[in-house]
């Protein structure tokens, strides 16, 4: 099959084009669910942050101006449309404390092996504001400050929150370690 | 304040590496919803593009056009306005009162059959037929399957609207005339198609993947359904709506009558169930629906079922021979109707109990441990109902507690002593063991009081010339475990003779509780006589294939009962519980008869951490999680697919969804064996992959032997 340049793909998704529309998707979708993956507490939530980030890519497709990589703008769209997700289903999730946390709140299953696989299971148990953070600090490389602007919470919030959820993560991959040996 | 990022450890740059790794696709059916929400947006996209070319050329044009214009009447008309043209009022505009336009047509006059197989059902009105296909429709898909519920399908005019009743139900849709709008707002004209779909027992609630769970800020429920519906209409495939203030009316036949039973809703943006108040349900006071005791649901579930006096099939366990159990079962049954063996007393007052209930809590003696009559010191146990019977093993020998002895090894009770000897000969004990310890026996004793241990030696008696210790100990061990052996077998025997009982019943003992069937049998004993020998004539007692074909016959004839018992019942268009809701609704959708509860009575149960593989090891990832109870017809999913509930010794059996739509099974026999310590927080269940044999709400019923 031939493959359709960018810009014209992307002429004629602005367009309203639902077959334009679809390569795109295919072309993107596999990337941008890994994203929302990280962010929701699940598959389905995934499902939705998912759909909800490709109705807003067709929608402000018409911003992009091509200046930077495209997948950039798409992940920045898709993270924000995740927030905002999370954002409408709680508003005070991300500012929510907590410190009692146990690792046996966590479910490890003793089959388990330290793969990606693993890794984002253990980071969708995490509390909303604990996962959200992560992410945004992990992965996505934002300062503190900069998510502490994001969420609306106090930069202090977000490095207690960073730093909990990583000792959780370190709990829960020793304890998987520990369980496969 | 620090603005730059600080440098990541290795463990984060492990946890990042990883998480940038992941690589998983979202669900076949992504597309199709995105695209469907886009649609109206890809018309506005396709408008904006339009004007965008088109609107410097329409200004040009105006531009040329007003200057045209103004030439040509310039000094016409001097200072008077051009006459407005006065507007053309269409046969469809509403009239002055702002009424919709009415169709002549009546409702349901001329739907079409749709173009499928012939079926067997037919609306109510004017005699129309269409069908209730066989074929799963491609509509919604609720979970990961596709969706096999059979619904009926039915073309009819917008104009004319449609009456509509399932010849299965009796439940009954009637959508006016010209009250329906397509996406966009406008009102659909012209031949449209009515999907409708009932889900009215549990192997169609498992085939259709709906979730059968709900929340609200009081938290989480169950659904104990009485029945759901779905109705939608189309055109072109396109999803139609009613029109603002239009209603169409609905009148439903719950499969049971559920005390405090609500209307729910099935928000399909949120995937989630809105409780929807409605005049026609008891009770509507507050914006949140009743909640019932499990008890209730159980009570409420049986109560159809005793109208219907159905046994259900016996939980077999995984690998038992069915010809075994019913060989075992026509024996057992011919030797207590001949009097060979005697129906005990707690076997007749608690058939119910499972086997291990019965081990456990049934094999009690009366133990006592009585004194030589001169020797203070030496004493031996006696069971007085003659439950323990290797204790005859101890004739002419006693025990003693020498000095070294006396210390009890643990004792939860305060040891009675009488005149100098070491136990009350009036206190009672239900159960004992004895074991060899380093020459040194061991008594264990419970009761009531609690439990004693300790140590004693063992003598024989001044006329036992023959004494041997070793001999005696070991023929006791061979007598405890012939003992143990036998009453196992007896339990064994007993169970299947009742579990099997139903399949040689005639249908008025089937509304028996089996407590008062065991009566009936032991006062009409030459009847069951005659039975059950007719049963070993036949050969059932000891030829394997005739024994799984009887078998195999029960279990199809019950599975039919079963499958067909609502579509029998409602041939006269009536259902049992008398029940109908009249309803109205503005939406098209998914409708639920429920009623909601959680587990347990005073709190409700743990849950534990779940994994699941496969016996050849395969991890299975769960996307839903399904959990039944045959004989309380209990069904319901979980909303969280990490966990199940810990239910030790109930037959629970749990289904399993993935996110790609393959299905597992733990049978029902298998949780309930399952040993779930109380302080064990996860459990790896070995689940079955049952995905190509549950295709269907019959092969769900086979599955499941309902």
């Amino acid at each position: 099959m031939t493959e359709i340049p960018l810009e014209q793909l992307l002429s004629a998704c602005r367009r309203g084009d639902a077959r334009a529309q679809r390569l795109l998707f295919e072309q993107y979708n596999t990337r941008l669910f890994a994203v929302c993956l990280r962010y929701a507490r699940d598959r389905p939530e995934a499902q939705d942050m998912l759909q909800e980030a490709f109705l807003t890519i067709f929608r402000d497709l018409g911003q992009f101006q091509g200046n930077g990589a495209f997948y950039g703008w798409l992940h920045r769209v898709t993270v924000r449309t995740a927030l905002q997700h999370l954002r409408r289903k709680n508003p005070l999730r991300f500012a929510e404390d907590y410190s009692d946390l146990q690792p046996n709140d966590f479910n490890i299953s003793p089959d388990m092996e330290l793969n990606s696989e693993a890794i984002l299971q253990m980071v969708q148990q995490l509390p909303p504001g604990y996962r959200t953070v992560f992410n945004l600090h992990c992965v996505e490389a934002y300062s503190y400050p900069e998510i502490a602007a994001e969420l609306g919470i106090t930069e202090s919030s977000v490095r207690s929150q960073y730093t909990r959820a990583c000792k959780h993560l370190r709990i829960l991959v020793d304890k998987l370690l520990t369980c496969s040996l | 304040m620090e603005n730059k990022p600080s440098t990541p450890s290795e463990f984060e740059k492990l946890l990042q590496r990883h998480l940038e790794q992941t690589d998983s696709s979202p669900d076949n059916d992504t597309w199709a919803r995105i695209a469907a929400q886009q649609r109206g947006a890809n018309l506005l996209l396709r408008a904006r593009y339009l004007a965008k070319i088109a609107l410097p050329i329409a200004a040009a044009g105006l531009v040329v056009l007003a200057g045209w214009w103004h030439l040509q009447h310039r000094g016409e008309h001097g200072a008077n306005p051009p006459a407005v043209p006065e507007p053309k009022i269409s046969p469809y505009q509403p009239g002055a009162a702002g009424n919709p336009p009415v169709a002549v047509s009546r409702p349901g006059i001329n739907p079409e059959v749709s173009g499928q197989e012939s079926g067997d059902l037919s609306s109510e009105a004017g005699g129309q037929q269409t069908q209730r296909s066989g074929k799963p429709y491609p509509g919604r898909q609720f979970g990961q399957r596709l969706n096999t519920v059979p619904a009926a399908s039915l073309r009819f005019q917008a104009e004319t609207g449609v009456r509509y009743q399932s010849p299965v139900s009796g439940t009954s849709v009637y959508i006016p005339a010209n009250s329906l709008i397509d996406a966009h707002g406008q009102p659909v004209s012209g031949e449209v198609e009515l999907l409708f779909r009932e889900y009215r027992s549990i192997p169609d609630f498992l085939a259709s993947g709906i979730p059968m769970h709900y929340g609200d800020e009081r938290g989480a429920f169950f659904f104990n359904s009485g029945g759901m519906f779905e109705v939608r209409v189309h055109q072109y495939g396109e999803d139609l709506r009613m029109a603002p203030g239009r209603e169409y009316d609905l009148t439903f036949a719950p499969t049971a009558q559920l005390t405090d039973a609500s209307l729910y809703y099935y928000n399909e943006s949120d995937r989630r169930w809105r409780y929807q108040p409605d005049a026609a349900f008891s009770k509507m006071d507050g914006s949140l629906p009743p909640v019932v005791t499990e008890a209730e649901v159980v009570r409420n579930n049986r109560a159809g079922k005793a109208n219907e006096c159905l046994p259900d099939l016996p939980l077999l366990p995984t690998k038992a021979d069915p010809a075994v159990w019913i060989k075992d079962a026509v024996q057992t049954g011919l030797r207590l109707a001949e009097g060979q063996l005697k129906m005990p007393v707690w076997f007749q007052r608690n058939s119910s109990l499972t086997k291990e209930q019965v081990l456990n809590g049934l094999e009690r003696g009366l133990i006592r441990i009585v004194r030589h009559r001169d020797q203070m010191e030496f004493f031996f146990p006696e069971d007085v109902n003659n439950v323990y019977t290797e204790l005859k093993a101890f004739k002419d020998c006693y025990f003693y507690r020498a000095s070294d002895t006396l210390n009890n090894l643990t004792t939860s009770v305060v040891i009675k002593s009488k005149n100098g000897f070491p136990f009350d000969p009036n206190e009672y004990w239900q159960r004992i063991s004895i074991y060899e310890e380093a020459g040194m026996c061991h008594f264990w004793l419970y009761g009531e009081q609690g439990m004693s241990e300790f140590y004693a030696k063992l003598s024989g008696s001044t006329g036992n010339k023959n004494f041997d210790a070793e001999k005696v100990l070991a023929e006791y061990q061979r007598l405890r475990e012939e003992r143990q052996k036998n009453f196992d077998e007896l339990v064994n025997s007993l169970q299947r003779f009742i579990q099997l009982a139903p399949a040689f019943q005639t249908p008025e003992e089937w509304c028996m509780t089996p407590e008062s069937w065991l009566t009936y049998f032991e006062k009409n004993r030459p009847l069951m006589q005659k039975r059950y020998a007719a049963l070993v004539k036949a050969g059932l007692s000891t030829d394997d294939s005739k024994a799984l074909a009887a078998w195999n016959a029960w279990r199809n004839r019950l599975r039919d009962l079963h499958f067909d018992r609502f579509e029998q019942a409602n041939t006269a268009k009536k259902n049992k519980t008398g029940l109908e809701f009249a309803l109205k609704f503005t939406n098209f959708g998914l409708y639920n008869c429920d009623q909601i509860y959680r587990l347990g009575t005073d709190r409700e149960p743990d849950y534990i951490y779940s994994a699941y593989k496969t016996s050849d090891g395969r991890r299975v990832v769960p996307a839903s999680v399904s959990i039944m109870e045959r004989n309380s017809r209990m069904f319901f999913t979980l909303p969280s697919a990490a966990s199940v509930p810990r239910l030790p010794g109930r037959a629970l059996d749990i289904v399993i969804t993935d996110a790609g739509g393959r299905c597992y099974h733990l049978p029902a026999a298998d949780y309930a064996r399952l040993e779930l310590a109380t302080n064990q927080r996860s459990n790896t269940f070995t689940v079955e992959d049952v995905t190509e044999r549950t295709r269907t709400p019959r092969e769900w019923a086979e599955l499941l032997e309902m």
